[in-house]
């Protein structure tokens, strides 16, 4: 597995920083940003190939960062996370062009697999809805 | 007179009965606009008035009486829509809003009797279609209140969810990393705590929900007095937010006798939430300031003072109402729609009033104006809070 550079943006601060935590120990490289303008800022030096963003955001929400990230990067992956999951958040996370769609607490293992495929098999979306 | 007739012409005076009534009965009224009240009522009337006024067959009076009336186009059942949607939003509860037709009904009909009329057939008669028209209304009015409760509580539950989700996913992901720590032998800083501060989090979220079902079933807030003084609890409550939010200023200024009786823990509660509010809903730079002053009066008054976007007058009235939330919300505060509504409760319960204004020029206040001595004065006012 290759070692990626992760980009978090999520206000809540705490879960900010124990998702970095947590994807470091995986043996990742990991930024957090507190806010959607943050995100995109960080992300012209830090160059991450993945982003996970919390769309409901303070400054920029999720949909707006994420279509700034893909004009700056076409090849980054990008993953949505929502504490509110409905038809609509998904719907407006695919129109934004998010990969992914999950809904908070994220499915750890499932986020890991994302993280260690080497293939560009994941940027294929995969929207889910919890039941 | 007849009664349809009656109606039409001698409306002021039935409206200044009702309002008499609606003032003495309804508690959430106090916090309505005299205008909206009136209006309302009276467009009800008008509506029923005009129905009175429309011949109608045996066929269909047996109908409606049943309760099978023809939906109709028409200004009763818009009145009557208007009504229960506002109700709901304003804090009534169910039996306020049917109550206000009670208030209606009797105004209406003792007012006639006193005016004299002749009573004939036709007199019952049109007696009969009143009540019928005002029953008509009432069921209405109840069955949109009860679909806008229901959307209310379901918005609740909506954001209840979210606002678990979020500690939830940071305990979730700091139980992971202490596995792959531990695998890894690697110490992993701050972890704990941010399970620890997660978990509070959750706690205060479940705190606040328990306050709310507690007092939706008609047990109030339950409150302890004691002696204490005012300005040792603000200086706790302020330096404890300021630790919370490092880059903010909170200002405390006291003047007056501060010893008082009251319940420390919850009105703690309450100068938090009303300092937590200030600095969610207000600009980084500005200040927030707290003020406790005691009056010669007997009274403790607490103000907290914010520098954000003024509110409109009528949010003013309704912000203290449980499921409300301000406009301007940043998705990185916490907010159930209950902080101030809790805040109401506690404030009640000592026997106090809690008001809000806001102005461009003085800022958004929330004032608090509490009893010297709520020891003497709690138990009664725990009891006359809702009508029974």
């Amino acid at each position: 597995m290759k070692s990626k550079r992760v980009l978090i943006a999520e206000d809540n601060r705490d879960g900010a920083e124990s998702l970095r935590h947590l994807v470091e120990a995986w043996g990742h490289q990991a930024q957090v940003a507190y806010d959607g303008g943050t995100a995109v800022e960080r992300a012209t030096s830090f160059r991450p190939e993945i982003v996970i963003i919390d769309i409901n955001m303070p400054v920029m929400d999720g949909y707006q960062a994420a279509r700034l990230l893909k004009v700056a990067d076409d090849r980054v992956l990008l993953i949505a996370m929502t504490g509110s999951p409905t038809v609509e958040t998904r719907d407006r996370a695919r129109d934004a062009g998010f990969h992914h769609h999950y809904v908070k607490p994220i499915e750890l293992q499932e986020l890991k697999d994302l993280l260690d495929c080497d293939t560009l098999d994941h940027l294929v979306p995969g929207f889910r809805l919890r039941d | 007179m007849g009664l349809s007739k009656f109606i039409t012409e001698c409306t002021d005076a039935i409206m200044d009965e009702f309002e008499a009534f609606a003032r003495e009965q309804l508690p959430a009224a106090a916090n309505m606009d005299l205008a909206a009240l009136r209006d309302h009522a009276q467009q009800v009337l008008t509506a029923i008035a005009l129905d009175m006024g429309t011949p109608q067959t045996m066929r269909e009076q047996r109908a409606k009486s049943m309760g099978h009336a023809p939906a109709k186009e028409g200004a009763a059942e818009t009145a009557a829509e208007t009504h229960g949607y506002q109700r709901a939003a304003a804090g009534f509860n169910v039996k306020q809003t049917a109550a206000e037709y009670r208030a209606l009904r009797a105004s209406v009909l003792r007012l006639w009797f006193k005016s004299g009329p002749e009573l004939g057939r036709d007199q019952v008669f049109e007696v009969v279609r009143f009540n019928e028209a005002m029953d008509e209304a009432l069921a209405e009015s109840i069955l949109f209140f009860s679909d806008e409760a229901a959307r209310m509580r379901n918005l609740f539950l909506g954001v209840l969810s979210h606002e678990l989700r979020t500690p939830l996913s940071t305990i979730k992901a700091s139980g992971e990393s202490l596995i792959v720590g531990a695998r890894l032998k690697r110490e992993m800083p701050g972890v704990a705590e941010r399970v620890l501060r997660a978990s509070g989090r959750i706690e205060s979220l479940l705190d606040d929900l328990l306050d709310y079902v507690r007092s939706g079933l008609g047990e109030g807030m339950r409150v302890a007095p004691t002696e204490l003084d005012m300005r040792v609890v603000c200086e706790r409550i302020v330096s404890e937010l300021r630790v919370n939010h490092p880059s903010r200023t909170i200002e405390l200024s006291c003047d007056g006798e501060l010893h008082c009786v009251c319940d420390e823990q919850r009105i703690g509660q309450a100068v938090s939430n009303l300092i937590g509010n200030a600095i969610t809903y207000s600009g980084g730079d500005d200040a927030v300031e707290v003020r406790a002053s005691g009056s010669a009066g007997g009274e403790v008054v607490l103000t907290v003072r914010n520098f954000g976007r003024p509110i409109p007058k009528e949010t003013c009235e309704s912000l203290f109402e449980p499921l409300v939330r301000g406009v301007g919300h940043a998705g990185g505060g916490y907010n159930l729609g209950l902080g101030l509504y809790i805040v109401r409760e506690i404030v009640e319960a000592h026997g106090g009033t809690a008001s809000a204004a806001s102005s461009e020029s003085a800022g958004t206040v929330f004032t608090l104006r509490l009893p010297r001595d709520a020891g003497s004065v709690s138990t009664a006012a725990f009891q006359g809070i809702r009508m029974s």
